[in-house]
């Protein structure tokens, strides 16, 4: 048999082995070693020892068999890229010299590869034939370095069938090798190929469940849930999430058709014949499912679904993908709900709102802002925060008063406080700013007034003070003249009593404001008793005129007070007395007449004293004003300002009309009281 | 007129402007003592009588007040100089009387006053304008 091999071999004679002639006893012993060499393989293979020391220990087995003087035993393997190659996976170290050794110690424990196969290893593994060689020439410089010498050579190849697994290279048995030999050998050869195969399913089954574990792993514990399906949409398998979102035990969720779980009113068993078709056509699906647990309620899943991606298996088998998006939909739609309360909120607030992003630029202004100042969201939405400033800056008559406030001269008159707050997110970094301005004008307005009053109250009081201070002061101090003495007391006196007179106004008028009018007894009452009452206790020592009186002959009834209609009355009588001293009459009379706010009674009283210009008529009503420059007349300057308060309060009002040199005429317009019910007198 | 102690009074209370009349005559004719009831006759008197002492409430009807009518007497190029200035009010907080320093005032008396009080500052004004007239 002519073959191609190694070059070096090419040159030995081959021939088929002859079979060599054996007693009957010898072949029998024979036999029975390699039962006991076989026997030692299998069980070196059940009790789980390395392939390695396997071959290692076959490699011996053949050597002992065959009295050969050393050889070799390896695997036909293929690469990664599905290469074949050859790699000695057991080597003889016996008959080597020392650099042989060498040689075999540095590659023994990986093997020897050979990828080269167009040789007499290549053809053995090709072809599953054995070769013999005998009477092999010397050799030389063919082999390699430290190469033992070889005069016979015997290539069994090593299989599975007719799958060729390895081979076993024997050289240099004593009388070389045969035919008998070959066959003899047969079942070990064959043993050894049953066992590498087995070794090889071996590791391939340990890989795929390697794999198949680990893909296990991810499909028990990922989050998603992961349903197949079959063509028809019913459960085949779903992983631990899926079941956990369905509220269903995997054994209840096999079989059952996907658009059972899912909501009712989505058409469910449509939409999943529109996913299964449209992974036909396009080769997956993509959509929101809103499936329905068993325990209630809706769970919105964003599914991906795929044909299972796996030649070997069933090409039937879908792969449901589900995202659920339930929680983040629920927060998304709580937070649109809350922008919304706080868009309409902001929209509806009488403050303004002023929103400024990170990055400085103005968001949001509310309508209440736009009105404030009269600058349009239009404008301001995108303009940078100190233009903004600007803007409103421009508004102002002083925009760097150090009062914290912004006090708006255009469009209209206004004070707005600002309050600036950080909008931080959860780590604490600012987002952007919020300015809110509460218009301040009324509060800050009747702030100062107050104040104001209260000086203006101190000062009145002070100014009586400093006569009864001073002049009892100086009687103490000096002697005076009896008369003198007396007029000095009766300037403490008056003074006294003008002090009483004043603090008794001033607690008329707060308690009339404090309390609104809540202490006024309003009830329908006749006019006239009221007047006369009044004019009765009125009396101004030292001076005798009498108020010349003119009434209708019906007085209607009015809706008042009797008590405080008397104190007002009594103060505009007595302002007529003390500004028209000596000068002509003082006169009161009645009339009625119809408004818009129904009938009213005025009550005039007309003086013709020494009257007021416009400027003093327009300020008769601030407190603590007298038209008197030089104080020659006594009064607090508080009597107008209550009788204002008291017909206020009546839903009446007062007029006053005034000329210089000529008089006053005041009149209390009070509405009259509606007609009396019969059978009622009052 | 040369040796005479000017007085002037200005307040638009009567009763005022007797009290300060009554502490500062004390009958012996000392003092020569007019009175104002505004700030333009304050200030018409300021240049006809050419008072050294001006006793002069802050609060006066007519548009002038007590601060301006001392204003104008500071600011008078002969009368200024020579002149003392007693502010008298019932307005006794501190932006006032920053008010009245604004003014040049020499006193601040804030009602009530004790007349010996406004004795002593008095005697002590016309001693103070001899003192700076003679050095």
């Amino acid at each position: 048999m002519k073959t191609s091999g190694p070059a070096r071999l090419d040159r030995g004679r081959r021939q088929e082995a002859a079979p060599a002639p054996a007693p009957a006893a010898a072949r029998l012993e024979a036999a029975n070693r390699l039962l006991a060499a076989i026997g030692a393989l299998q069980s070196r293979f059940i009790g789980d020892a390395p392939m390695g020391t396997i071959l290692k220990e076959t490699l011996e087995s053949f050597l002992l068999l065959t009295d050969s003087q050393y050889g070799f035993l390896g695997e036909a393997l293929l690469t990664p890229d599905q290469l074949p190659y050859f790699k000695i996976q057991a080597l003889s170290d016996s008959a080597w010299t020392d650099i042989a050794r060498d040689f075999y110690s540095r590659h023994a424990p990986i093997g020897l590869e050979f990828y080269d196969l167009d040789n007499l290893f290549g053809q053995i593994l090709q072809s599953g034939q054995p070769v013999i060689v005998n009477d092999m020439p010397p050799a030389g410089g063919a082999l390699p370095a430290g190469h033992p010498p070889m005069r016979a050579f015997l290539g069994l190849p090593i299989a599975h069938g007719s799958e060729v697994l390895g081979m076993v290279g024997l050289a240099n048995r004593p009388g070389g090798y045969d035919r008998e030999l070959l066959d003899f050998l047969q079942p070990l050869a064959a043993t050894c190929g049953s066992l590498i195969n087995a070794h090889r399913a071996n590791l391939w089954r340990q890989g795929a469940e390697s794999e198949l574990r680990r893909e296990a792993l991810v499909f028990d514990n990922i989050s998603d849930a992961i349903v197949l399906t079959d063509r028809e949409g019913r459960v085949l398998n779903c992983n631990p999430a899926a079941q956990a979102a369905l509220g269903r035990a995997r054994k209840k969720l096999l079989g059952m058709p996907l658009g059972f779980l899912l909501a009712s009113g989505q058409a469910p068993e449509r939409q999943v014949r529109d996913a299964l078709a449209a992974v036909d056509r396009e080769g997956q699906w993509q959509g929101v499912l809103t499936v329905r647990p068993q325990d209630g309620g809706r769970r919105i899943w964003q599914a991906t679904v795929l044909p299972l991606q796996d030649a070997a298996a069933d090409d039937n088998i879908l792969v449901w993908f589900n995202r659920d998006e339930t929680e983040r939909l629920a927060a998304q739609a709580k937070l649109e709900e809350r922008t919304q309360e706080l868009n309409t909120i902001a929209d509806l607030s009488p403050d303004g709102f002023v929103f400024i992003d990170a990055r400085h630029r103005v968001t949001y202004v509310n309508p209440a802002f736009e009105h404030m100042t009269g600058l349009a969201a239009s404008d301001l939405v995108g303009m940078a925060h100190p233009a903004l400033r600007a803007a409103l800056a421009g508004l102002c008559d002083q925009p760097d008063r150090d009062d914290g406030l912004v006090h708006l001269a255009r469009p209209h008159f206004a004070i707005l406080k600002r309050t600036v707050r950080s909008l931080r997110d959860d780590a604490g970094r600012i987002r952007g700013t919020v300015e809110y301005y509460r218009d301040v004008t009324q509060e800050t307005e009747v702030d100062r007034m107050k104040s104001e009053f209260l000086s203006t109250a101190a000062h009145e009081l002070r100014t009586p003070m400093a006569s009864v201070f001073g002049f009892a002061e100086l009687l103490l101090r000096r002697r005076y003249p009896a008369d003198k003495e007396r007029e000095f007391l009766e300037i403490i006196h008056r003074q006294a009593g003008q002090l009483v007179t004043l603090i008794n106004e001033l607690l008329d008028l707060a308690r009339i404001e404090a309390r609104a009018g809540k202490d006024f007894r309003i009830v329908a009452h006749a006019l006239a008793p009221i007047l006369r009452s009044t004019l009765d206790q009125f009396l101004v020592p030292g001076d005798e005129r009498q108020v010349e009186v003119r009434l209708p002959a019906r007085l209607p009834r009015v809706m008042v007070d009797p008590s405080k209609l008397q104190n007002a009355l009594g103060n505009v009588l007595s302002n007529a007395y003390k500004y028209s001293m000596g000068r002509g009459p003082i006169q009161l009379s009645v009339r009625t007449c119809r408004t818009g706010q129904g009938r009213q009674v005025g009550i005039q009283v007309r003086d013709q004293g020494i009257g007021m210009t416009a400027d003093q008529l327009a300020r008769i009503f601030d407190r603590f004003y007298r038209a008197d420059a030089c104080g020659n007349i006594q009064g607090t300057g508080l009597g107008m300002s209550i009788v204002k308060e008291i017909m206020g309060i009546f839903r009446g009002s007062v007029d006053v009309a005034s000329r210089p040199g000529e008089g006053t005429s005041v009149t209390l317009w009070l509405p009259v009281a509606p007609p009396r019910t019969p059978g009622k007198e009052g | 007129m040369a040796g005479e102690k000017r007085i002037l009074i200005v307040d638009d209370q009567p009763l005022l402007r007797l009290l300060v009349r009554e502490t500062l005559d004390d009958g012996s004719g000392a003092y020569s003592i007019r009175e104002a009831c505004t700030g333009r006759e304050a200030i018409a008197a300021v240049d006809a009588f050419q008072p050294q002492v001006v006793v002069l409430d802050v609060m006066l009807p007519d548009g002038r007040d007590g601060y301006q009518v001392c204003e104008y007497i500071k600011a008078h190029p002969r009368l200024g100089p020579a002149s003392r200035v007693i502010l008298l009010t019932a307005r006794g907080q501190k932006a006032d009387m920053a008010r009245g320093v604004q003014a040049k005032a020499d006193h601040y008396l804030v009602k009530p006053f004790s007349p010996e009080a406004l004795i002593h500052l008095v005697a002590q004004a016309f001693r103070n304008i001899t003192e700076t007239a003679s050095q």
